[in-house]
């Protein structure tokens, strides 16, 4: 591989781990206080493609369609929280994953009720859509370039909300020690609704950075990267935001030097690789990178 | 979560391999007449399918023993270990694909359409045998390999709990698929296998469920699998009594992933056809419904979740066609049937997420009333089969201090 080559996948990577970034924060914050890996989240990034598609042909600017696309997706997550997990909480965990997969096939199964197994075009603006070079032949298109500063304008405005507000502190104390947080008077129902608008926010820019990144939304688009996104997760450590983020950028690397590294008949066997790589960390280091929960080996 | 009293903790670690590291339940004398009864029940039914029923009843009731067999392999995986799998359906693939293999005739698996096959499989030859003896040769054999696989996969997974055995073992499902969909010369890909030979009879289906079901019951009743439930209720008083957790769930694994792939192999040979989707999340979701419909850790609760699972989207299934509403039609709903489906589930979860039947069995027992006081476990202990740690076990809706 020559340097540009390299350098070239690596703006690819990065953009890829990007979008694993901003849809694995969400899982990893709705985790780490409540337990829960949620697979429907995977849903409300469809949902949110959905929401794009529908409020760009009523004809308004991006910015306002984007707009528009988070805060519908900040509904759903809410709304799926008050819904299907609050009822359950409490439960074992197992029951928690089991409810959330529910939801996932019942709201994957809504969407190809109302829209049809069809895909639909994503209103990509044209200006998203070019190539623009850089240094020594290396391009990066203009979803890409997005993703990439959305992604790290989001990580700083999160890294701030976390440790500079109250409500993100309380956040933080609820991960750590949900007793003791509530006995410090901290609101643990604000926490939760408060980690699923986050969540669902940056999973409605992922619906948007995603969909004009692979031109189309369909009903079962969510699936696999919210199924990345959840490796990534468990690569960084279970429930952690710093590790998820770092998981989600190492896993977007992996990827996309295990393409360009194996040869060619190995490389539609990519999603093995990541799985069982996934095995493998679960095995020798379940906590993850960041990660310091317990690690319930026997 | 209350300990049980629970049979006298059995000798140290030390004790020699013969000796049961938790005692047996006294006998239950009833025991045997329950099952003469449910075999001659089943036995019946059975005959009056094979015999009354047209062609797609029939076809139910066998996918409906078939899929008996798999929920009753996930009760003993995941319901008595607690060890949650969500591979299990990886393991009804590999049945499928191996029994598959070796029963289509050798002219639809020439160079030509699966050039990866190795020679001796691929000029295997099983339709000179008896038809049941090629089924039961497939079902042995699409069994033992998932088991084989589930003994090397497991022996490292199973040092796992809760959400991590979860997510290791759905990451073996996606591997599983993934192998699958792209090993095209030995599995012609996502395109599937088909001239599989029709072999499964309601009396072959019928046979293996009764077996998952004694075998289940068995080591229920037995040192083994109350060693199972042991691990399950505490991992730390297991361990304490002398209890190798790694060998147990070891066990409930491979013996679950056995019958799951007998009843893949069954299911490849009833519906003639299989494609890897058919092996994938949705099914997964399905067959841990039925067990989670039933009661995690009930034999009979599967078997009834499983009954209702595979009956009630066939009747669903007609929703799917749509509605009409005096004159206005709404022409195919599709979806419709997995969102009451999904939907019925999670409120499964909220109002009852111990199932139909709990920890318990429908038996004879049930039947005449009588408490049995011989070490059964409560109702409250099931209910929380890996204790959920935190604060936020029923936390009040307004948690201001």
């Amino acid at each position: 591989m020559g340097a540009s080559e390299f350098a070239q996948q690596l703006v690819n990577a990065l953009g890829l781990g990007s979008v694993y970034a901003l849809i694995a924060v969400g899982l990893a914050m709705v985790f780490g206080i409540l337990r829960l890996i949620n697979f429907a989240h995977g849903e409300v990034l469809m949902l949110g493609g959905y929401a794009a598609v529908f409020f760009a042909l009523a004809g308004w600017p991006f910015p306002l369609v984007a707009l528009l696309t988070v805060i519908a997706t900040v509904i759903i997550g809410v709304v799926m929280e008050r819904i299907a997990y609050r009822p359950v909480r409490g439960a074992p965990d197992v029951a928690l994953l089991l409810t959330s997969l529910g939801v996932s096939i019942a709201l994957q199964n809504a969407a190809l009720l109302v829209f049809g197994t069809q895909p639909k075009p994503f209103p990509t603006p044209p200006a998203l859509a070019q190539q623009i070079p850089l240094a020594g032949g290396v391009q990066v298109s203009g979803v890409n370039l997005l993703t990439i500063v959305a992604a790290l304008v989001l990580m700083v405005l999160l890294t701030l909300f976390v440790t500079r507000t109250a409500l993100g502190t309380q956040m933080r104390a609820v991960a750590e020690n949900a007793m003791a947080a509530r006995l410090m008077g901290i609101s643990v129902n604000t926490v939760i609704v408060a980690a699923f608008v986050v969540g669902s926010a940056l999973a409605g820019v992922a619906a948007l950075l995603y969909g004009a990144r692979v031109g189309r939304v369909e009903y079962a688009m969510g699936f696999i990267p919210v199924l990345k996104a959840f490796v990534a997760t468990v690569i960084g450590g279970f429930g952690s935001i710093p590790g998820a983020v770092l998981g989600a950028y190492l896993l977007g690397f992996g990827e996309i030097f295990l393409v360009s590294l194996l040869p060619d008949d190995l490389t539609k066997y990519r999603d093995a690789f990541v799985f069982g790589g996934l095995i493998l960390i679960l095995l020798l280091r379940p906590q993850g990178i960041l990660g310091s929960t317990d690690p319930e080996k026997i | 979560m209350a300990t049980a009293p629970q049979t006298r903790p059995a000798g140290p670690a030390a004790a020699a391999p013969a000796r049961p590291l938790v005692a047996a339940r006294p006998k239950d004398r009833r025991g045997p007449w329950a099952a003469l009864l449910a075999l001659l029940a089943l036995g019946g039914f059975v005959w009056l399918a094979e015999t009354a029923f047209n062609a797609y009843r029939l076809q139910l009731v066998v996918l409906v023993l078939i899929y008996a067999i798999v929920a009753v392999a996930l009760a003993v995986t995941s319901g008595f270990t607690g060890v949650f799998s969500l591979g299990q359906i990886g393991f009804l693939a590999i049945g499928a694909y191996v029994s598959a293999l070796m029963t289509i005739p050798p002219i639809w698996k020439d160079e030509i359409s699966l050039p990866g096959l190795p020679p001796w499989l691929a000029a295997l030859d099983l339709s000179g045998l008896h038809p049941q003896l090629a089924l039961l040769l497939a079902c042995l054999a699409g069994g033992a390999v998932a088991a084989l696989v589930a003994a090397v996969v497991g022996a490292p997974l199973m040092r796992l709990s809760g959400h991590y055995v979860a997510v290791a073992t759905m990451g073996f499902l996606i591997i599983v698929y993934t192998l699958i969909v792209n090993a095209g010369t030995v599995t012609s890909g996502s395109r599937g296998l088909s001239q599989i030979p029709g072999l499964t009879t309601g009396w072959s289906a019928a046979g293996w469920c009764a077996l998952a079901v004694y075998v289940a019951w068995r080591l229920r009743t037995g040192p083994a699998g109350r060693a199972m439930i042991a691990s399950r209720e505490n991992l730390l008083a297991a361990r304490g009594v002398g209890i190798d957790v790694l060998r147990t769930r070891l066990l409930a694994f491979v013996v679950g992933a056995f019958f799951t792939g007998v009843a893949g192999a069954l299911l490849a040979h009833q519906i003639g056809t299989i494609a890897p989707s058919q092996f994938y999340f949705q099914t997964t979701f399905v067959v841990v419904t039925m067990v989670v419909l039933g009661g995690m850790g009930s034999i009979t609760g599967a078997v009834v979740g499983a009954a209702i699972m595979t009956v009630l989207p066939e009747y669903l299934r007609s929703v799917d066609e749509g509605f009409a509403f005096g004159s206005i039609q709404t022409g195919p709903l599709f979806g419709l049937s997995q969102i009451v489906l999904a939907v019925g589930f999670i409120l499964v979860m909220i109002f009852r997420p111990s199932g139909l039947f709990d920890d318990k069995e429908l038996g004879l027992g049930l039947l005449s009333r009588r408490r049995r006081n011989d070490g059964a476990l409560s109702a409250d202990e099931a209910v929380t089969p890996d204790a959920a740690p935190g604060l936020l076990d029923a936390a009040p809706e307004d948690a201001h201090g």
